[in-house]
């Protein structure tokens, strides 16, 4: 699978309008795992994707923070989210979007996921779901 | 011997209410760690707020709670710090609480340096009212206030509380939580006022300063053998650092100065309050003829 072939499988995953789209989702999801990624875990999945996908995927800090979780993967994904032109469904104290961007962020994971999975053999995809956050764990099993 | 307490301990079970990804969930997270760490107990703790997403913190975290009017909690904590020293005070609140509308106390907390550990979750813009531009946002940030970009230089956080007197001065980011505790928890120990400036994403509102564009320019002060913490003039320069390089971790620290409380001609008889609870306590009809004066 090329990287061409890769984003349309998460333009079609996703349903989404435009292939730039696609491929602003698959930057923040594949930055989100190069967080939690070790270094030689990192290189054996690299070498199984499209160039440019290694490129997002190659750790940028030595080792993994152990207390990386859920919330703080989800924080790179949402960068992907535009906000501004989406409606406001926050009630009472909610802040906006605190209604539905968690969906929407697990939805977008689980688009980037769905294409990686098939490029990697189901060795590599269980490394990939150990290093994951536990809930996102999950949603790498059911992409 | 310290006793690491479980996370647990400081959990309360409350409905959080932040975007999710939101570095705020970090900072809560990164202070329960830093507390487990250090084996202080829920009850030993003062967690003070203001206004604005972060300032929700005390809701979400077992201690004592305090959430105070907007830019304020530096003084109540003030307040509460001499009323029981005895107190791990904190206070913790965004850039617009803290260095815009309460940055007048935290120019005279620096100086006065109580031993108040203070958390600032800079986020570099106002969020729970849906996106104006803060102290902190760089010129040309564009926002619902700025619609042309914001017109002035931003607030230097760690260059004024060093030029007022800090003793402890701080930097983390909330997309590296092992690291941002080991600092709140160097702050916590520290005897004085210690700004630990937390750079933190807000993911919904703030689309320039995003987990990636720290990523590529934060770089850790630890790492650097020769840098030391206790030059003031090197902490000016590690101050001052921010665009393509953005130094975390503790870039300035005097210890062995005695905190404000320390002072206090009233404190040399002791903890007010432990005075209290030696027998002296209100009865029930004492604090209900005091409550009367105020309906």
């Amino acid at each position: 699978m090329d990287y061409l072939q890769f984003t349309n499988e998460v333009q079609r995953l996703g349903r989404l309008a435009t292939r730039e789209e696609a491929e602003a989702v698959t930057y923040s999801v594949l930055r989100a795992v190069s967080e939690v990624l070790p270094m030689a875990d990192a290189r054996d999945i690299c070498a199984c994707l499209p160039a440019e996908l290694s490129g997002f995927l190659e750790p940028r800090c030595t080792e993994p923070d152990p207390e990386f979780d859920i919330n703080t993967f989800l924080g790179w994904t949402m960068g992907s989210i535009d906000a501004v032109m989406l409606p406001d469904r926050s009630i009472g104290g909610m802040d906006l979007m605190a209604s539905y961007a968690p969906d929407e962020a697990t939805r977008r994971c689980q688009w980037v996921f769905g294409a990686l999975k098939s490029c990697l053999e189901s060795g590599q995809c269980d490394v990939l779901s150990e290093c994951l956050p536990d809930d996102v764990k999950g949603w790498f099993a059911e992409a | 011997m310290t006793t690491r307490l479980d996370l647990k301990a400081y959990d309360i079970g409350t409905e959080i209410t932040w975007c999710a990804g939101c570095g705020d969930f970090a900072i809560l997270r990164g202070l329960k760690l830093a507390l487990a760490e250090l084996g202080i107990a829920p009850h030993e703790v003062l967690t003070v707020s203001g206004i604005g997403c972060g300032s929700k913190l005390p809701d979400y975290i077992n201690t004592n709670g305090y959430m105070t009017i907007h830019g304020r909690p530096l003084a109540i904590a003030t307040g509460a710090k001499l009323a029981n020293p005895d107190l791990h005070v904190l206070v913790v609140d965004g850039d617009g609480d803290a260095y815009g509308i309460g940055g007048n106390h935290f120019i005279h907390t620096a100086r006065r340096n109580p031993d108040i550990t203070h958390i600032v979750e800079n986020n570099q813009i106002y969020g729970l009212t849906k996106g104006q531009y803060s102290p902190t946002s760089e010129p040309g940030f564009v926002t619902t206030t700025s619609p042309d970009g914001a017109i002035e230089a931003a607030v230097n956080p760690p260059a004024i509380a060093l030029t007022m007197g800090a003793t402890f001065i701080g930097r983390a980011f909330s997309g590296e939580p092992k690291h941002m505790a080991q600092v709140i928890a160097a702050g916590i120990q520290h005897r004085g006022y210690s700004l630990i400036d937390v750079l933190q994403p807000c993911v919904t509102l703030n689309k320039v300063n995003t987990y990636d564009w720290y990523r590529s320019r934060l770089y850790h002060l630890e790492e650097d053998s020769s840098y030391d913490p206790s030059d003031r003039v090197a902490a000016w320069e590690k101050a001052n650092e921010w665009g393509d390089k953005i130094p975390v971790g503790i870039i300035y620290r005097k210890d062995g100065v005695a905190p404000y409380e320390d002072h206090v001609p009233a404190l040399r008889g002791g903890n007010p309050v432990s005075r209290l609870a030696e027998g002296k306590l209100p009865t029930v009809d004492e604090l209900d003829a005091l409550k009367a004066q105020f309906t």
